[in-house]
């Protein structure tokens, strides 16, 4: 049975969300009974919010060898579309509010949520194929990341092991999971028999810290964000008595606030994990010793348990010298490692292409003693309040809305849109590309720049070039 | 944390409640018609936590003030606001 759930008392509350509790057996109950009315297998899109409703079609489909891919409940509806279109699922499980937007026929209700039969039928898939993720869930990238069973299983196991979960814990999971780490941290809990309260609220609502207490957290784990609203919301003047584990993922961390809150930690007894991940490892592959934190500040650690991590130089040739500093491409090797990419509906009967060996892209420094240190990424990708945006699928983007080139670029904390003055005689208003970037990817609208300029300069090979374009 | 605020309003010689205003038509990207006892995080939608610590921040910003915890998460309204702010002797209405 998926994460072994069986082996849980059943009368145990598993999940809690903003409405109710069920206990594990109800949880296996219910996944069931859901089953039942599917009555066979296939590929099952899920408009997923932090409910035991959409965990439990996500454990349903897991259980019972139906392939989910996991999207936000609010995904923009062309970018739903367009995903629905190319991979062709052979059901969907979204807001019952959304039941119009695609041709359905509805199978069963489920709270708020319908299970519906879509026109498709039988997409192919590998048999190793269990669930898949978008790479960029803010920009609705098409690009999914493949997991295997083995590859969750595996990831809730060795999480579970960093974190030391017991069935006393009670972790807070308030990150999205459609999201690779808010899952992680699902899975990794209920696999150990603890208490996981969902929730769609957020740290700046009251409400929210009146669940922390009246369900007596022990873990809370955020993306650096995270860490910057407990910063301004005084996290060190609060009094949080059942709270033992603080963990930190999902990018790198300022160092102040590392240091911060790492010294808060060792106030307040409690412990700050900063781990590394991405969604291409199911999350975590490497975490800091909490021992270490104000030696090593900023590291990522070592890898996690069962997990391998590595050095390569341009050539691509593990570095193997150890006891010196090196600096080049990080490599990662463990079971956690997924299958590979999905660009379309025929990608979803590859196997697996990684074979437990991923290039992460990040550029590292390992330290005379192993610990990794994250200097840059190699590709284009920003992460901004933990999410993850691709520049690449925002060109993209803006460039299909408005008819413009447009280059994209930034930093981690403001993604910059570069785009020309006048196109065909039309021209393009900043803030129409702000609001439109706004709505497409979430981000915050101070977060993105436009900056107009006259041309954008290109080699002959008719690749951008970044330094002769002049920003006005 | 991303501060959205150029300049220190104060030096411009505005009122307590234009500054007040102006702060909420940076963050929101807004007009000042726009502002009203419906201003809030039900009706609002680009209010979310995100906005609402950059509101915090400029608002501590503009003012030289600093909010406690329970102030922060209670902000949920334009007209709320308003009542926080007097807790730290910053009267609109002046």
């Amino acid at each position: 049975m998926f994460l072994e759930l069986d082996r849980q008392k059943p009368n145990k509350i598993a999940l809690v969300d903003d409405e109710r509790q069920i206990t594990y057996g109800e949880l296996i109950l219910r996944s069931n009974e859901l089953f039942t009315k599917l009555g066979k297998r296939g590929f099952v899109f899920i408009l997923a919010d932090n409910s035991i409703d959409s965990y439990t079609c996500y454990y349903m489909c897991l259980n019972n060898g139906l392939v989910p891919l996991l999207l936000s409940n609010s995904i923009d509806s062309g970018l739903l579309r367009n995903l629905y279109n190319k991979y062709e699922p052979d059901f969907i499980f979204l807001p019952s509010k959304r039941r119009e937007e695609l041709e359905l026929t509805p199978i069963v209700e489920v709270g708020g949520f319908t299970l519906a039969k879509t026109a498709y039928n039988g997409t192919l898939l590998n048999p190793l194929l269990s669930m898949l993720l978008p790479t960029s869930g803010s920009t609705g990238s098409p690009k999914l990341v493949r997991h295997s069973l083995e590859n969750l299983e595996f990831s809730a196991e060795k999480v579970g092991q960093v974190f030391h979960i017991d069935s006393n814990d009670a972790a807070i999971a308030f990150l999205p999971m459609y999201y690779t780490m808010g899952l992680s941290i699902i899975n990794s809990h209920l696999r150990y028999g603890a208490k996981v309260v969902l929730t769609n609220r957020s740290l700046t609502e009251r409400k929210f810290w009146e669940i922390i207490k009246e369900e007596n957290i022990t873990n809370l784990t955020g993306v650096p964000y995270t860490f910057e609203v407990l910063d301004k919301l005084r996290f060190s003047r609060m009094d949080l008595p059942s709270l033992k584990i603080l963990s930190q993922g999902g990018g790198k961390l300022r160092l102040d606030l590392f240091k911060k809150f790492a010294l808060l930690a060792e106030e307040k007894g409690i412990q700050f994990i900063a781990t590394y991940g991405q969604t291409e490892g199911t999350a975590r592959m490497a975490f800091l010793n909490p021992e270490r934190n104000l030696d090593k500040l900023g590291s990522i650690g070592k890898a996690i348990p069962g997990g391998n991590l590595g050095v390569i130089n341009s050539n691509g040739e593990e570095i193997k010298e150890r006891n010196k500093l090196v600096e080049g491409e990080m490599i990662y090797k463990g079971k956690n490692v997924t299958l590979g990419y999905a660009e379309g509906k025929v990608d979803l009967m590859k196997g697996d292409e990684h074979h437990g060996y991923l290039k992460t892209g990040d550029i590292v420094r390992r330290d005379e003693e192993g610990y990794y240190f994250i200097i840059g990424r190699k590709k284009r990708f920003l992460k901004i309040y933990g999410l993850r945006i691709s520049l690449d699928e925002t060109e993209f983007l803006v460039s299909n809305e408005f008819g413009v080139e447009c280059l994209c670029q930034g930093t981690d904390d403001k993604l910059i849109v570069i785009v020309p003055k006048i196109i065909e005689q039309k021209s393009v208003e900043q803030m129409d590309i702000r609001k439109f970037i706004e709505n497409k990817t979430g981000i915050f609208h101070a977060a993105i720049e436009v900056n107009i300029v006259t041309e954008i300069s290109r080699s002959n090979t008719g690749k951008i070039l970044f330094s002769q374009t002049n920003i006005n | 944390m991303i501060s959205i605020r150029k300049e220190i309003l104060k030096v411009q010689n505005m009122t307590n409640l234009e500054r007040y205003n102006k702060v909420f038509t940076d963050t929101f990207n807004i007009e000042v018609s726009e502002l009203n006892d419906d201003f809030n995080t039900d009706e609002i939608a680009e209010w979310d936590s995100v906005t609402q610590l950059a509101l915090v921040e400029a608002l501590e910003d503009e003012f030289e003030i600093m909010f406690d915890t329970e102030d922060i998460l209670n902000f949920k309204s334009y007209t709320e606001g308003r009542s926080i702010l007097l807790k730290y002797q910053i009267d609109l209405e002046e």
